[in-house]
């Protein structure tokens, strides 16, 4: 068993941590808001580092560092849709997974169109048409949709969610660091807030949920590859678990920043509102899980470790 | 690359254990601990067999008694034993942690003495670390080991001592430094259960008989040669222990096992029941997915020789967490049902009731999860400047 | 409370105190439950047992099942205050459900005269069992029939579980002949609904005094015990348990009041779910406060922990009663809510 990830992998974490970190950090994030010229300095610095070699679809290497990349990209809230782009179906044409009755697509504007799919493997060409327009969404348009032929793969599905789990993952971990990173510095009763055993413990509790989430992040992208399953029960299942912990998270962060957490100028804030698209589409969490159990009691939830006829189907 | 398999082999092995396991026990076996001696002695019998087909001590070096297998072997070992309510009986004391310690800081004449009978099934041993007034706070125990000519000896009080009443030996932590040393002031001793100046006063419990009991310990002798590590430095191989222990029980596996089993046993009215109810099952499923994870990531690290503490605390709090949220699952699930005990016809031999009991204790066993927290959060945060 | 509730609750407690084990003595007193003989006859003679003579009779009752829920009281109480005033004439050793699974149980029958199937979970308002009111269908006509427990075809069996407190009993019939009638048709509906109303305000009530007697537990234990130096009632981890502790008892009494004196289907149900699971939740920190103390047999905690637990389970589920609920506002109001799964 191999659960850290190969040092290539994490070195091109490194890479992508420092060119984004270089070109604003949640600088870029902030600044994308009232100014396009951001988002397109951040898909630059993107393309600087191989965003367009890598094929998340070639295998578990290029998966692996399309993983790293979404990852490292949430902790910046980089104002740029990194999976869609990794998945796109043609040159300028990235992928997203929606909800058909009311489309609306993070980042859309940049592209024209998209390939858009239900989770049931519907496929439409989407193009993006209103503004979305809420400080919880302020790159999001709802998007016009054009039945199209066939169905998406079961490998686009698997990866879309895996790759969103990641960027969910990013926002997640940038969040607990700038709680800690605040805790240690703000002083309320003559202590720093970092001394208070409550906070230590949530902030404890913080951590071994977003470990986790990181472990099964892995454990679901690898076997996006080595199983033939037909079915989403892997994927479905880290979705899940990313919006219960960085929502979590998001929401500890932003209450141990007091007010400030509410206020642009503080990095947390910016993270919480553009974390919330990804956190709700295309499933809201009653439907993420709703669809995953019935998954499960489809298909299973065996993985390698277990003999299947216990913990199988039907 | 990343990689989720254990390997060929240890499918193959699991298969053959839950089939030992089937062959060899009744359906109805709910563990060592109960009212019937003839439950313990099973499990005696059993872990002899186990030794005698190099399962017991599987991942230990061949020159202690073991087969020189993979942590991952040792890992499907212990989820199949857990899973199925520990049919080793105590003795996964010894292989989880006793064994490792002798093996990590005992001398030559310890490990001959100690470890080959662990791995031949022939041992049961105890932790004599707990005291009444010191819990979650370990570092102030008081039982004293006084220096007498050229021996010592040891008079206190230990608490919680599970499975004293069957141990034939202890592992016993004792202050050998002055009044408030600390940590710095603990000395570890292995003591026989039978020398002369130890009483076991059974503690009657919520988990059952034989988990919980009080040690006596009056003017008890221990020589030199007893002692595990140096005087004064017991306390890194009591950490060392204890974070063996934090992963050694595969608390996810028999809560995996549980789950599918609550589906087979509802499966005749499993569309009747609640939507929402059936989603908690479902979402209990993926955290037990994610403790499982985090257990392995701490049995990847002791492959590798790395540290431990913070990562095998993080895998106790997800485990912790996942058998209160099971518990609950079933609660749901079954109903009153899973408050029934073998002898009102509950389901699975009341296997249920027994899990949810022994939920409960989950928050303090090996540390309380408050334990757990100060642990991870001191690795975030450092040390709290007061108190 | 008026004063007039708050002087009977001093009686109460006083009577406890003389009639009945301390929760610190409770598990030493032999074997469990404690022998209630003369508790029961106190009550009777100071007679709780016909507080519902009087018209806001159950108000003084609940008081009373609070305390004894607290006190780890005896079943027969529970039953007999809370049940017995709503069954129609002269109940005597009369048992019924408090929890019957419709999943596992069969549903009664009732042909020629003869009751087929099982109850369970039955708390009787005596020592033993003479009868058990069961709620059967007579050729789909809901009836209420009474069953000697001990006669031909019926075969009482006592529950045993987690719960060592409280005796709980399964009756299971087999062309056993029926004993009464007390109600046929919507009269026998009618009383069934009573039944239930009456169990889950005495769950939530039963639940409310565990709820308490834990926290009060967990704040004297936490202003004692000392670990690291200092009492663990210092450490703020402790002291935010026990007012999240603090916080699930008094949102939970509030819905419990309001059901005692409202009396309705909703305000029982909403009682039953925030009562029983703020209980499990309390005994559950409870435990955890305490630390391996409070597993041990003669310490209470336990038993709080899995008294609680149990009538959680009992009645209807937390979330069937959520949705009731939920239905019941929503039909009130008259809304035009899409049913599930549908969408606007």
């Amino acid at each position: 068993m191999r659960i850290e990830l190969p040092e290539a992998a994490l070195d091109f974490g490194r890479v992508a941590d420092s060119a984004l970190r270089g070109a604003g950090g949640i600088d870029l994030a902030r600044d994308a808001e009232s100014d396009p010229r951001a988002a397109a300095k951040a898909e630059e610095c993107l393309a600087s580092i191989g965003l367009y070699d890598i094929d998340p679809r070639d295998g578990l290497d290029d998966a692996v560092a399309a993983a790293e990349l979404c990852r490292v990209g949430g902790s910046h809230a980089v104002p740029f849709p990194l999976a869609g782009i990794l998945l796109r179906t043609s040159p300028g044409t990235p992928f997203a997974l929606v909800d058909a009755q009311h489309p609306v697509i993070d980042h859309a504007l940049a592209a024209g169109t998209w390939t858009a799919a239900t989770l049931a493997g519907d496929l439409f060409d989407a193009e993006p048409v209103t503004a979305v327009d809420s400080k919880i969404a302020p790159f999001a348009m709802t998007a016009k949709l054009r039945p199209l032929a066939g169905t998406a793969t079961v490998l686009d599905r698997r990866l879309s969610l895996v790759l969103g789990a990641y960027h969910l993952l990013g926002i997640g971990q940038r969040a607990l660091k700038l709680a800690i990173g605040h805790t240690k510095v703000r002083k309320q009763f003559g202590q720093p807030l970092s001394d208070f055993q409550m906070i230590r413990h949530s902030l404890a509790d913080q951590s071994v949920g977003l470990e986790g989430l990181d472990l099964l992040c892995r454990f679901s992208l690898w076997s996006t590859f080595t199983d033939s399953s037909p079915s989403l029960v892997d994927a479905l299942s880290v979705r899940l678990e990313a919006q219960r912990v960085v929502k979590h998270t998001l929401r500890v962060a932003q209450q141990l920043h007091g007010a400030s957490g509410f206020a642009d100028e503080y990095d947390i804030s910016i993270l919480v509102r553009h974390a919330q698209p990804g956190l709700r589409l295309p499933t809201d969490r009653g439907t993420t899980l709703a669809l995953l159990r019935t998954a499960i009691e489809e298909y299973g939830f065996a993985g390698p470790f277990s003999l299947t006829e216990e913990q199988g189907a039907g | 690359m990343l990689d989720f398999t254990m390997g060929e082999s240890a499918a193959e092995l699991r298969g053959r254990l839950r089939r030992m396991v089937a062959e060899f026990f009744p359906a109805d076996f709910l563990g060592a601990f109960t009212d019937d001696p003839a439950d313990l002695a099973m499990t005696q019998q059993f872990s002899r067999k186990l030794a005698g087909e190099g399962l017991l001590t599987v991942a230990w070096p061949r020159e202690f008694g073991g087969s020189d297998g993979s942590v991952w072997e040792q890992t499907v070992v212990r989820e199949e034993m857990w899973a199925h309510h520990e049919p080793r009986g105590p003795q996964y004391m010894g292989l989880n942690w006793v064994g490792p310690a002798i093996m990590a800081y005992g001398t030559a004449e310890q490990k001959a003495l100690h470890l080959p009978p662990i791995a031949t099934g022939d041992a049961i041993w105890c932790q004599g670390f707990s005291e009444p007034e010191s819990g979650s706070d370990l570092a102030s125990l008081q039982t004293r080991a006084t220096r007498v000519g050229d021996h010592w000896e040891i008079t206190g009080q230990k608490i919680w001592t599970s499975y004293a009443g069957m141990a034939g030996w202890c592992v016993l932590a004792a202050r050998t430094g002055p009044k408030d040393s600390g940590r710095r002031g603990i000395s570890l001793f292995l003591i026989p259960m039978d020398r002369e100046g130890i009483t076991v006063r059974p503690v009657r419990a919520m988990l059952g008989p034989h988990h919980l009991n009080e040690c006596f310990f009056d003017s008890v002798v221990a020589t030199d040669g007893e002692m595990l590590g140096e005087v004064d430095a017991g306390w890194g191989v009591m950490r060392t222990a204890l974070a063996h222990e934090r992963v050694g029980i595969a608390r996810y596996a028999r809560c995996e096992r549980l789950l599918w089993l609550l589906r087979d046993v509802l499966r005749h009215e499993w569309t009747d029941h609640d939507e929402g109810v059936r989603n908690d099952w479902a979402s209990a499923l993926v955290q037990v997915r994610v403790a499982r994870l985090l257990a392995y990531r701490v049995v990847e690290r002791q492959e590798g020789n790395q540290m431990v503490d913070l990562e095998a605390s993080q895998a106790r709090i997800a485990a912790t967490t996942c058998d209160q949220q099971v518990a609950e699952v079933v609660s749901q699930l079954l109903g009153p049902r899973s408050l029934l005990g073998p002898a009102a016809g509950a389901p699975s031999h009341g296997a249920f009731e027994d899990h949810w009991r022994y939920a409960q204790a989950a928050t303090v066993a090996s540390g309380t999860i408050e334990i757990q927290r100060e642990i991870v959060s001191r690795e975030l945060l450092g040390r709290p400047a007061v108190g | 409370m008026t004063a007039e509730r708050a002087s009977f609750r001093q009686v109460v407690q006083r009577v406890l105190a003389d009639s009945w084990p301390p929760l610190a003595e409770y598990a030493s007193s032999g074997a469990l439950p404690p022998n209630a003989e003369r508790l029961r006859k106190v009550s009777r003679d100071l007679g709780w047992w016909d507080l519902e003579d009087e018209d806001d009779g159950f108000a003084f009752a609940s008081i009373a099942i609070q305390e004894l829920g607290g006190a780890l009281g005896p079943g027969e109480l529970l039953a007999g205050l809370c049940v017995n005033p709503v069954l129609p004439a002269d109940p005597g050793g009369v048992a019924c459900s408090w929890g019957s699974d419709p999943r596992r149980d069969a549903a009664p029958k009732l042909a020629d005269g003869r009751v087929s199937g099982e109850v369970s979970w039955c708390l009787a308002a005596a020592d033993d069992v003479e009868r058990v009111l069961v709620f059967a269908e007579d050729d789909g006509e809901p009836v209420a029939v009474l069953v000697r427990s001990q006669g031909e075809g019926a075969r009482l069996e006592e529950m045993s579980g987690s719960d060592p407190t409280r005796r709980f009993w399964r009756l299971v019939m087999d062309d056993a002949p029926l004993d009464e009638i007390l109600a046929r048709g919507d009269q026998a509906t009618d009383l069934r609904l009573a039944v239930e109303r009456r169990i889950s305000v005495g769950l939530a009530l039963d639940s409310l005094g565990i709820a308490k007697s834990a926290l009060a537990l967990s704040v004297a234990y936490a202003k004692i015990r000392e670990q690291f130096g200092a009492p663990i009632g210092s450490f703020q981890a402790i002291k935010h348990r026990c007012v999240d502790m603090f916080v699930l008892v008094e949102s939970a009494d509030v819905l419990v009041e309001a059901a005692v004196a409202s009396g309705d289907t909703q305000s029982g149900a909403m009682a039953k779910a925030a009562g029983c699971d703020a209980a499990a939740e309390v005994t559950r920190l409870a435990l955890q406060i305490h630390g391996g103390i409070g597993y041990t047999w003669e310490h209470p905690c336990h038993l709080l922990v899995r008294r609680a637990k149990l009538n959680q389970a009992l009645g209807g589920s937390a979330r069937s009663l959520r949705r009731a609920v939920a239905d019941g506002l929503l039909a009130a109001l008259g809304t035009d809510i899409p049913a599930r799964g549908e969408r606007r």
